[in-house]
């Protein structure tokens, strides 16, 4: 798994490197811009403030095309046919992929969200960021691990129900035509149908916000459940994936 | 001495039987030709033999039951196309061997890329397509493997190139391995090869020792190449 880690990393590097150069030209030049330019009226202001945050979601949603394209485009070069033959579980592919793609999202979500209300807290002369950490320290620590642990499965669920797709196409429809509307057809009903699953287990819980016995045992659910498309994901790789 | 044995084995795609009661023996410390042109079912076989794409029936047997990382571990397969990473230099492609895949003779391949006159640093996108095929054999003959699927080495590789792999190929013959090489360029294989595999449509049509052929037939494997396929 290391060593597969340490190849995606080698593979990834360089174009992530220069997402985020290019992405922090664009932030500092135009943050300077705006800046010096001074506001002249209320239209203005509001359009440099979408600026940032379009440009926030623009690496964000960078980063989430980057974590489909991950597995899909390794399945679908040339280079699959070495990479897909290293005797190394498919499990382990799989896993070291999701690991490294969601790693990239968090980081991207981490730096585009910062970065974006820092410079709308400079150009409003608010304290945003500093409000919401303050606001943040006030939560229950076991509310806060609660409530990332849940979104950091979510993201995996989530990575993995796009994956589970390629892998069913690759699977029972890789000579069929249409590839790409067949895979997003075999998401969204993925998608609607694995949602009801996960909607049951949260539907249980009386409130939200608590993290009560049944909370942390329905989190446990989930991330058994998630494991489970895993293993679904790394088997059908492993055994019954076709690259024609 | 068995390396391979398929029995039966079909692959159907929507419209097409590429492979049709497909059977054969590869044996070991042999070096097979599988002839035929292109669409005659050669590279369907090879995928499905190296693990990469799915049978449809039939039975495989390696000698022992390879599924997985250990059928990787034992079969080598370098495909027609470039399926090296093109933004790797040629060091980083070698280290990616040596990684992944145990017991890679890295002496082995450097001595052939020297022989090759490739410069390490060089990225595999600025290779010639003759360099990428002499690179993309000696990656694949220095894997420590049983079974070598060898899928048209030769296509779109210059005279010179074409000698090097040839050599190269010829080289690496022990009893130990069984080394496959799918083509249609049969002219130049027939003097490295020890049996024949000819495939119709995706069924076996001849098969046989090259020599016994020759002097069955009284004709070269080029010239039974031409009669086999003459009206396809």
């Amino acid at each position: 798994m290391f060593k597969l880690l340490s190849f995606e990393i080698q593979k990834k590097w360089k174009m992530s490197l220069g997402i985020l150069l290019a992405y922090f030209v664009l932030y500092f030049g135009f943050y300077f811009k705006f800046k010096s330019e001074g506001i002249f009226n209320l239209e203005e202001f509001g359009l440099q403030l979408l600026f940032f945050v379009l440009l926030g979601s623009a690496l964000f949603f960078g980063a989430l095309v980057g974590a489909v394209n991950n597995l899909r485009l390794e399945a679908k070069n040339n280079t699959r046919d070495l990479y897909f033959s290293v005797p190394i579980s498919a499990y382990s592919k799989i896993g070291s992929k999701v690991i490294i793609s969601l790693t990239e999202v968090f980081a991207a979500a981490a730096i585009a969200s910062i970065s974006a209300t820092k410079a709308i807290e400079s150009l409003t002369r608010t304290n945003l960021l500093s409000e919401f950490f303050e606001d943040l320290f006030n939560v229950p620590a076991d509310v806060l691990i609660y409530f990332g642990t849940t979104q950091v499965i979510q993201a995996f669920l989530t990575l993995l129900i796009v994956y589970l797709s390629f892998a069913i196409f690759r699977s029972f429809f890789s000579q069929v035509k249409l590839g790409g509307l067949i895979t997003l057809v075999i998401y969204v009903a993925l998608n609607y149908g694995l949602g009801k699953i996960v909607n049951l287990f949260f539907s249980g819980l009386s409130d939200i916000g608590s993290t009560d016995l049944s909370a942390w045992l329905t989190l446990g659910g989930f991330a058994l459940f998630t494991a489970f498309i895993f293993m679904v994901v790394g088997y059908l790789f492993e055994n019954r994936v076709s690259f024609d | 001495m068995i390396s391979l044995e398929v029995k039966n084995l079909n692959k159907r795609y929507m419209f097409v039987k590429a492979l049709d009661n497909f059977s054969v023996t590869f044996e070991k410390g042999k070096v097979i030709g599988l002839l035929g042109p292109n669409g005659s079912g050669k590279s369907t076989l090879m995928r499905i033999l190296s693990g990469l794409l799915q049978k449809s029936s039939g039975d495989i047997s390696y000698g022992e039951n390879l599924k997985g990382k250990n059928l990787k571990s034992k079969v080598a397969y370098m495909p027609t196309e470039s399926h090296l990473y093109p933004w790797m230099r040629v060091e980083q492609i070698i280290d990616f061997y040596e990684k992944f895949f145990e017991g890679f003779s890295r002496d082995k391949v450097n001595k052939a890329i020297e022989a090759l006159e490739l410069t390490p640093k060089s990225t595999i996108k600025s290779l010639s397509t003759g360099q990428r095929g002499r690179l993309k054999v000696a990656l694949t003959m220095a894997r420590k493997a049983e079974l070598y699927l060898i899928d048209e080495p030769l296509n779109g590789i210059d005279p010179i190139s074409r000698d090097m792999i040839l050599d190269m190929l010829a080289s690496e013959i022990t009893e130990d391995k069984c080394i496959v090489i799918s083509s249609h360029l049969v002219h130049e294989f027939e003097k490295i090869i020890d049996e024949v595999f000819f495939i119709k449509k995706g069924k076996l049509e001849l098969q046989g020792n090259v020599d016994a052929l020759r002097a069955e037939r009284n004709m070269s494997i080029h010239d039974l190449y031409k009669e086999v396929y003459k009206n396809v």
